[in-house]
Protein backbone atom coordinates (compact mmCIF):
# COMPACT_ATOMS: atom_id res chain seq x y z
CA UNK A 1 0.00 0.00 0.00
CA UNK A 2 1.09 3.44 -0.97
CA UNK A 3 1.13 5.83 1.85
CA UNK A 4 -0.45 9.76 0.37
CA UNK A 5 2.25 11.81 2.31
CA UNK A 6 0.91 15.45 0.78
CA UNK A 7 -2.69 14.45 1.92
CA UNK A 8 -3.26 16.16 4.84
CA UNK A 9 -6.54 14.22 5.65
CA UNK A 10 -5.37 10.95 5.59
CA UNK A 11 -6.17 8.30 8.65
CA UNK A 12 -2.17 7.85 9.01
CA UNK A 13 -2.06 12.20 10.27
CA UNK A 14 -4.13 11.59 12.75
CA UNK A 15 -2.21 9.08 14.59
CA UNK A 16 1.25 11.42 13.68
CA UNK A 17 0.23 15.13 13.63
CA UNK A 18 3.97 15.99 13.47
CA UNK A 19 4.61 18.34 10.53
CA UNK A 20 8.01 17.15 9.58
CA UNK A 21 9.37 19.81 7.24
CA UNK A 22 7.44 22.89 9.08
CA UNK A 23 9.34 21.74 12.31
CA UNK A 24 12.38 21.91 10.10
CA UNK A 25 11.86 25.05 8.82
CA UNK A 26 11.22 26.76 12.04
CA UNK A 27 13.93 24.91 13.50
CA UNK A 28 16.51 26.06 11.54
CA UNK A 29 14.53 29.88 11.46
CA UNK A 30 15.19 30.22 15.41
CA UNK A 31 19.09 28.98 15.19
CA UNK A 32 19.17 31.75 12.72
CA UNK A 33 17.67 34.21 14.89
CA UNK A 34 20.27 32.61 18.35
CA UNK A 35 23.56 33.22 15.82
CA UNK A 36 21.95 37.10 15.32
CA UNK A 37 22.45 36.90 19.39
CA UNK A 38 25.58 35.24 19.25
CA UNK A 39 26.90 38.24 17.16
CA UNK A 40 25.51 40.58 19.16
CA UNK A 41 27.33 38.91 21.97
CA UNK A 42 30.84 39.39 20.09
CA UNK A 43 29.81 43.05 19.56
CA UNK A 44 29.26 43.13 23.22
CA UNK A 45 32.87 41.52 24.04
CA UNK A 46 34.73 43.76 21.54
CA UNK A 47 33.13 46.75 23.61
CA UNK A 48 34.36 45.16 26.72
CA UNK A 49 37.86 45.03 25.44
CA UNK A 50 37.73 48.54 24.37
CA UNK A 51 35.90 49.94 28.21
CA UNK A 52 39.18 47.70 29.48
CA UNK A 53 41.81 49.89 27.33
CA UNK A 54 40.32 53.11 28.62
CA UNK A 55 40.08 51.79 32.52
CA UNK A 56 44.00 50.25 32.37
CA UNK A 57 45.16 54.15 30.38
CA UNK A 58 43.57 55.44 33.52
CA UNK A 59 45.50 53.11 36.00
CA UNK A 60 49.25 53.95 33.93
CA UNK A 61 48.22 57.70 34.75
CA UNK A 62 49.85 56.95 38.51
CA UNK A 63 51.63 59.29 40.40
CA UNK A 64 55.40 58.98 41.01
CA UNK A 65 56.14 56.41 44.06
CA UNK A 66 59.78 56.09 45.70
CA UNK A 67 61.22 52.60 45.85
CA UNK A 68 64.46 53.05 47.60
CA UNK A 69 67.18 54.96 47.90
CA UNK A 70 70.05 53.52 45.09
CA UNK A 71 72.52 52.54 47.82
CA UNK A 72 69.83 49.40 49.32
CA UNK A 73 70.25 47.68 46.34
CA UNK A 74 73.73 46.38 45.23
CA UNK A 75 74.40 45.31 41.81
CA UNK A 76 72.46 42.03 40.88
CA UNK A 77 69.52 42.57 43.84
CA UNK A 78 66.15 43.13 43.97
CA UNK A 79 63.71 44.87 46.06
CA UNK A 80 60.09 44.04 46.16
CA UNK A 81 57.50 46.84 46.50
CA UNK A 82 53.76 47.58 45.39
CA UNK A 83 52.60 50.25 42.48
CA UNK A 84 50.50 51.56 41.95
CA UNK A 85 48.13 50.02 44.24
CA UNK A 86 48.67 47.66 47.51
CA UNK A 87 47.31 45.03 45.55
CA UNK A 88 50.12 45.33 42.81
CA UNK A 89 53.55 43.44 44.06
CA UNK A 90 56.20 44.77 41.59
CA UNK A 91 59.91 43.63 41.70
CA UNK A 92 63.03 45.99 41.26
CA UNK A 93 66.17 44.41 39.54
CA UNK A 94 69.34 46.63 39.41
CA UNK A 95 71.21 45.24 36.67
CA UNK A 96 74.42 47.32 36.06
CA UNK A 97 75.46 50.15 37.68
CA UNK A 98 73.29 52.53 36.77
CA UNK A 99 70.81 50.03 34.56
CA UNK A 100 67.01 49.56 36.46
CA UNK A 101 63.96 47.17 35.66
CA UNK A 102 61.17 46.73 37.23
CA UNK A 103 57.94 44.43 36.56
CA UNK A 104 54.91 43.24 37.74
CA UNK A 105 55.40 40.15 40.32
CA UNK A 106 52.53 38.19 38.19
CA UNK A 107 53.38 36.00 35.40
CA UNK A 108 51.22 36.82 32.10
CA UNK A 109 50.21 33.20 31.84
CA UNK A 110 47.96 32.22 35.11
CA UNK A 111 49.20 35.23 37.20
CA UNK A 112 50.93 33.10 39.63
CA UNK A 113 53.90 35.19 41.54
CA UNK A 114 57.38 34.96 39.20
CA UNK A 115 60.43 34.65 41.51
CA UNK A 116 63.42 36.83 40.38
CA UNK A 117 66.60 35.04 39.84
CA UNK A 118 69.31 37.75 38.62
CA UNK A 119 72.26 35.30 38.99
CA UNK A 120 70.30 33.12 36.22
CA UNK A 121 69.73 36.25 34.48
CA UNK A 122 65.64 35.35 34.17
CA UNK A 123 62.73 35.33 36.41
CA UNK A 124 60.84 32.30 37.19
CA UNK A 125 57.32 31.33 37.01
CA UNK A 126 56.94 27.94 39.67
CA UNK A 127 53.42 27.19 38.97
CA UNK A 128 54.19 25.93 35.32
CA UNK A 129 57.99 26.28 34.60
CA UNK A 130 57.57 29.76 32.55
CA UNK A 131 61.11 32.18 32.24
CA UNK A 132 61.15 35.41 31.61
CA UNK A 133 63.98 37.53 30.53
CA UNK A 134 65.40 39.40 33.47
CA UNK A 135 66.14 42.69 31.06
CA UNK A 136 63.05 42.81 28.87
CA UNK A 137 60.64 40.64 30.42
CA UNK A 138 59.76 39.00 27.35
CA UNK A 139 58.89 35.04 27.65
CA UNK A 140 61.76 32.45 27.29
CA UNK A 141 60.69 29.68 27.66
CA UNK A 142 57.31 27.64 28.87
CA UNK A 143 53.59 28.75 28.65
CA UNK A 144 53.86 32.25 28.90
CA UNK A 145 53.46 33.99 25.79
CA UNK A 146 53.33 38.08 26.74
CA UNK A 147 55.74 39.61 28.75
CA UNK A 148 55.66 40.93 32.03
CA UNK A 149 54.10 44.06 32.95
CA UNK A 150 56.68 46.71 32.71
CA UNK A 151 56.85 49.47 35.65
CA UNK A 152 58.64 52.64 34.59
CA UNK A 153 61.69 53.54 37.00
CA UNK A 154 64.18 56.23 36.71
CA UNK A 155 66.72 58.35 39.39
CA UNK A 156 66.88 61.04 40.96
CA UNK A 157 69.11 62.81 43.37
CA UNK A 158 69.80 58.78 44.97
CA UNK A 159 66.48 57.70 44.65
CA UNK A 160 64.52 55.32 42.48
CA UNK A 161 61.50 56.22 41.86
CA UNK A 162 58.27 53.86 39.91
CA UNK A 163 56.82 56.66 37.30
CA UNK A 164 53.87 54.43 35.22
CA UNK A 165 52.92 51.43 34.39
CA UNK A 166 54.05 50.41 30.86
CA UNK A 167 51.42 47.55 30.17
CA UNK A 168 51.32 47.11 26.70
CA UNK A 169 54.13 49.16 25.72
CA UNK A 170 55.87 45.82 23.88
CA UNK B 1 6.02 31.42 -1.91
CA UNK B 2 6.16 27.32 -2.22
CA UNK B 3 7.56 25.53 1.03
CA UNK B 4 10.89 24.35 -0.98
CA UNK B 5 11.56 27.96 -1.43
CA UNK B 6 11.49 28.93 1.68
CA UNK B 7 13.73 26.30 2.99
CA UNK B 8 15.84 26.61 -0.20
CA UNK B 9 16.29 30.72 1.39
CA UNK B 10 16.70 29.75 4.91
CA UNK B 11 19.51 27.67 4.39
CA UNK B 12 21.18 30.73 2.33
CA UNK B 13 20.64 32.89 4.73
CA UNK B 14 21.57 30.40 7.72
CA UNK B 15 24.80 30.06 5.61
CA UNK B 16 25.54 33.28 5.40
CA UNK B 17 25.09 33.95 9.10
CA UNK B 18 27.27 31.31 10.15
CA UNK B 19 30.14 32.43 7.63
CA UNK B 20 29.79 35.77 9.37
CA UNK B 21 29.66 34.46 13.56
CA UNK B 22 32.46 32.59 12.54
CA UNK B 23 34.32 35.71 11.34
CA UNK B 24 33.62 37.56 14.28
CA UNK B 25 34.12 34.63 16.51
CA UNK B 26 38.07 35.31 14.96
CA UNK B 27 38.05 38.56 14.87
CA UNK B 28 37.27 38.30 18.13
CA UNK B 29 40.03 36.02 19.11
CA UNK B 30 42.07 37.83 17.30
CA UNK B 31 41.44 41.14 18.99
CA UNK B 32 41.81 39.70 22.10
CA UNK B 33 45.09 38.23 21.76
CA UNK B 34 46.54 41.75 20.27
CA UNK B 35 44.99 43.60 23.24
CA UNK B 36 46.89 41.11 25.54
CA UNK B 37 50.32 41.58 23.68
CA UNK B 38 49.94 45.49 23.83
CA UNK B 39 48.84 45.92 20.81
CA UNK B 40 46.17 48.84 21.18
CA UNK B 41 45.93 50.50 17.76
CA UNK B 42 43.55 47.31 16.35
CA UNK B 43 41.03 47.23 19.12
CA UNK B 44 38.65 50.22 17.54
CA UNK B 45 38.55 48.98 13.97
CA UNK B 46 37.65 45.67 14.87
CA UNK B 47 35.05 46.79 17.14
CA UNK B 48 34.07 48.31 14.19
CA UNK B 49 34.19 45.34 11.85
CA UNK B 50 32.41 43.34 14.34
CA UNK B 51 29.31 46.40 14.18
CA UNK B 52 29.36 45.95 10.79
CA UNK B 53 29.21 42.16 11.13
CA UNK B 54 26.13 42.17 13.15
CA UNK B 55 24.29 45.16 11.26
CA UNK B 56 24.83 42.79 8.37
CA UNK B 57 23.23 39.96 10.20
CA UNK B 58 20.81 42.30 11.25
CA UNK B 59 20.05 44.11 7.51
CA UNK B 60 19.44 39.95 6.69
CA UNK B 61 17.10 38.67 9.20
CA UNK B 62 15.34 41.87 8.34
CA UNK B 63 14.74 41.36 4.54
CA UNK B 64 14.15 37.75 4.77
CA UNK B 65 11.14 38.69 7.41
CA UNK B 66 10.11 40.83 5.13
CA UNK B 67 10.40 38.67 2.35
CA UNK B 68 8.46 35.97 4.37
CA UNK B 69 5.72 38.37 5.79
CA UNK B 70 5.32 40.85 2.48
Amino acid sequence: MKLNLTNEKAEWREQFPVNWTDDEYRSRRDFTRLLGLTSLAFVVGQLWIIARNLTRRAKEKTSEFAIARVEEVPIGGIKMFQYPSQNDPCVLVRLAQNDWVAFEQKCTHLSCPVIPQPQQHRFFCPCHEGVFDIATGEPISGPPRRPLVRVAVTTRSGQIYATGVEQGEV
Amino acid sequence: MRHEQRMVITDAVLSIVIIIVVLQLWLFTATMEQYLRGDRAIIVPAALASICCFGLICGLLFVYRMKRNP
